[in-house]
């Protein structure tokens, strides 16, 4: 493969952008299946995508709408499967970290997504509604409920923080 | 920052710790499969386009006859048995004025008669008019 600057991107990026998508997917085989996915697209368009500013946040937008459209796609689900057979156990997580798995899986895909970019990624407001083409305030509700959540999954109190 | 931050990033990490990252040139490969069943796709719809475009006129072309603008006409040969002895017909009346001779009246009759759309011609007197009213 020629080193046009697309491997260095994928060393570079690869693992943080797998722990963004596991915390949307709360699957690591199908978080690794739709950012392989990202990665192979971004791959083949690689001239136009390489320039952007920010191919990062190129492949996590595609890597997200596949995990939305394989959140409504058995099919895939099970081609991922297949494909890249059972899906490990998380290792080694803390009892805390569990729990906030789930109350994080637990939420609407919608409340996820907008809680990832923002607390997670780190990305303000009004790029979480750029990214994924939401009003602002669509964006700040989803925030607020997802956080109200899981606050109340999680018995902890998070309700003044914006 | 909010502890939900440090959370997720813990979550983050700990959870891909241990996952094994693929050789470039698997996702370069992954690519090029996916470039490959695109193109493929695209011509094999173009391949169908162009097959249904140099086909079909060709076989419209070979039907037999002139192709009508509007259905065969309706055939209501039979149609009186069902509906009685008028569907289909007309009832012509004449009157005759007061004082007619029986030798007009014939004539008329006659000429009535003599037409082809005619089945049957009848006389009757004003008497027998109102006693079938």
């Amino acid at each position: 493969m020629a080193d046009d600057g697309f491997a260095s991107f994928y060393a570079s990026s690869y693992r943080r952008l797998l722990g963004q998508l596991f915390a949307v997917t709360g699957d690591l085989a199908e978080a690794e299946n739709v950012l392989q996915e990202a990665y192979a697209r971004a791959f083949v368009r690689w001239p136009r995508v390489g320039g952007y500013d920010l191919p990062e946040a190129w492949v996590r937008r595609v890597a997200i709408n596949l995990a939305a459209m394989a959140d409504r796609s058995l099919r895939r689900r099970a081609r991922a499967l297949l494909r890249l057979g059972p899906p490990p156990l998380v290792p080694e997580l803390s009892p805390d970290l569990i729990d906030l798995r789930d109350a994080l899986a637990a939420l609407p895909l919608g409340q996820r997504q907008v809680i990832v970019l923002h607390h997670l990624v780190g990305l303000p407001v009004e790029e979480v509604a750029s990214e994924l083409r939401l009003a602002t305030g669509t964006v700040k509700s989803r925030l607020a409920r997802g956080r109200a959540a899981m606050a109340s999954t999680l018995q902890l109190d998070w309700s003044e923080v914006t | 920052m909010h502890d939900l931050d440090t959370r997720l990033e813990r979550l983050a990490a700990d959870a891909t710790r241990d996952a094994v990252v693929p050789e470039p040139e698997a996702i370069a490969r992954r690519g090029r499969r996916r470039r490959r069943r695109q193109l493929a796709g695209s011509a094999a719809l173009v391949a169908a386009v162009v097959a249904a475009g140099l086909v079909l006129p060709a076989r419209l072309a070979d039907r037999p006859g002139d192709h009508p603008v509007a259905g065969p006409a309706t055939d209501v040969s039979e149609a009186g048995m069902l509906t009685g002895h008028w569907f289909g017909k007309a009832d012509a009346s004449v009157f005759l004025a007061q004082h007619v001779d029986p030798a007009r009246r014939q004539a008329i009759h006659d000429r009535i008669q003599a037409l082809d759309v005619v089945d049957a011609v009848f006389f009757e007197s004003r008497q027998e008019a109102y006693d079938r009213v």
